[in-house]
């Protein structure tokens, strides 16, 4: 028996203030949405001891589509990830 | 006619086993490392490191000053335990009803087999050839079951050693008191007294031993004597079921583990009632995320099949795993008799709706594989990364 993650991260596209917090983002290679509302944001560094080293601020955003995603960007200036 | 016991002995087999984890050489310098939050101690070690003073026991500071180039391995007691299984399982499948004896030896009474195997000769033969290749397994016969483990243990590679009725107290004379089966302190009163060989015990008056050791010393010195009657006790072989679980990443968390444990059980309680049967042993391992592993073994008061008392004797145990984990798996053994329990003659409608849910999840998974009906476990729900909070596993239906 093996266990599978539910909520594995995918790569999506996203827009940012200056600030560097969200205001588009492209789902599934759909067209962008807007974000209305940023509900919470928070660091995550973890395994810092190991090569495998997590550094992740996330943001928990409300879609004008209503939807309710959380995003990922890896690092500072990385690559942004969402989960599904 | 008299016991003909017969012993193996694997020397060092679970600084064999980590060794060839670890990809090791055996003619190096190495010894098995402290595990995980026990004393610094090192545990056993090779021939080599032994050249160089160090012992089983030296404190690991000692060890690396009598020996710079000492490697430390880490023990994989799962594994050791895997290989000492497998050996059991030869040794069975040749026709021995064999008694483990910790996990580096066994002895079975051959009187039964000579015919099978053309005498003592054959039978000394077939247990050579259910030795682990490489592993310098030993072999001694004598007419006791202590005569036999000790002669296991000073016979060369590769040659069994065979005491005939008359041989055996002289055998045991020249060896160390160490062998008896006595407390360290009984040990220590010993050696205290000046006696250092099985033989000096052996001259000792009965009386005299049994007032300055008890009854658990006299029964030292009928050892030591050669009178030896304690019959085996051949286990059952095991009828092993095995369920296990891959974490995607190492998990330390324990409801995570104890959420994994419990699946495990549930899939072995199930797989036991297909076979008819009920568990009698679990035995819990786990790969550790820094490589070694972890080991408990537990035997239930009575054979069941009942994932909710499987649970209540299991995973008390898991808080004693030292450091994340990357694998969990449970071995029980399925040899218990199912039933003994008071049925109820007419099923409950909630028990009937079960079996038919039950029955159809069987058939869903028969037909598309266990990848078609799946659910969602909390591994850490509280997790500030979304993917660590839960995990997809196959469903299993609820006991009937």
């Amino acid at each position: 028996m093996s266990l599978r993650a539910l909520a594995s991260p995918h790569a999506v596209e996203v827009s940012c203030d200056p600030g560097g917090t969200p205001v588009e983002v492209a789902l599934d290679a759909g067209r962008p949405r807007r974000v209305m509302t940023v509900r919470d944001d928070w660091l995550v560094q973890d395994l810092w001891w190991t090569d495998r080293a997590i550094d992740r601020h996330y943001f928990e955003l409300v879609l004008d589509s209503g939807r309710l995603v959380v995003v990922y960007r890896d690092g500072p200036g990385g690559a942004w990830f969402a989960h599904r | 006619m008299c016991s003909v016991i017969v012993a193996v002995h694997i020397p060092r087999l679970a600084l064999l086993v980590a060794l060839l984890r670890a990809r090791r050489p055996l003619d190096a310098p190495v010894a098995l490392g402290p595990d995980p939050g026990a004393p610094q101690v090192v545990g056993l070690c090779t021939p080599a490191a032994e050249a160089q003073g160090v012992r089983p026991g030296l404190r690991v500071g000692e060890a690396l000053a009598r020996c710079p180039g000492l490697d430390l391995v880490v023990a994989d007691p799962g594994a050791a335990a895997d290989a000492s299984e497998r050996t059991l399982e030869r040794l069975e499948a040749a026709g021995f009803a064999v008694e483990p004896i910790g996990i580096d030896a066994a002895a079975f009474d051959a009187r039964g087999t000579m015919r099978l195997h053309g005498g003592l000769d054959g039978v000394l033969r077939r247990v050579r050839a259910a030795l682990p290749v490489g592993a310098g397994g030993r072999v001694g016969a004598a007419p006791s079951l202590f005569g036999a483990l000790q002669a296991a243990h000073e016979a060369p590679a590769g040659r069994p050693l065979i005491l005939a009725p008359g041989e055996v107290a002289g055998f045991l004379a020249p060896l160390p008191v160490d062998r008896l089966p006595l407390i360290p302190e009984s040990i220590r009163a010993l050696h205290d007294l000046g006696l250092r060989t099985i033989g000096q015990v052996a001259a000792l008056p009965r009386a005299a031993v049994l007032d300055r050791l008890g009854f658990p010393g006299l029964a030292a010195w009928r050892l030591a004597c050669g009178e030896d009657d304690r019959a085996l006790r051949p286990r059952i072989p095991p009828r092993p079921l095995r369920a296990t679980i891959t974490f995607p990443e190492p998990v330390g968390a324990r409801p995570a583990l104890d959420a994994a444990a419990r699946l495990l059980l549930g899939e072995l309680a199930a797989a036991a009632r297909g076979r008819g049967a009920a568990l009698r042993t679990l035995a819990m391992r786990a790969r550790l995320v820094d490589g070694g592993s972890w080991v408990r073994d537990l035997a239930l008061r009575e054979a069941t099949t009942d994932p909710e008392r499987l649970a209540l004797a299991a995973l008390p145990r898991l808080g004693e795993i030292p450091a994340p984990v990357t694998d969990l798996w449970i071995i029980g053994d399925a040899s218990g008799a199912l039933g003994g329990h008071q049925l109820t003659a007419v099923p409950s409608p909630a028990q009937e709706l079960r079996a038919r849910a039950g029955e159809a999840v069987r058939q869903v998974r028969a037909a598309q594989g266990d990848e078609a009906l799946l659910r969602i476990v909390e591994i850490e729900p509280w997790s500030r990364r979304p993917e660590r909070r839960w995990a997809l596993t196959p469903y299993e239906p609820v006991p009937e």
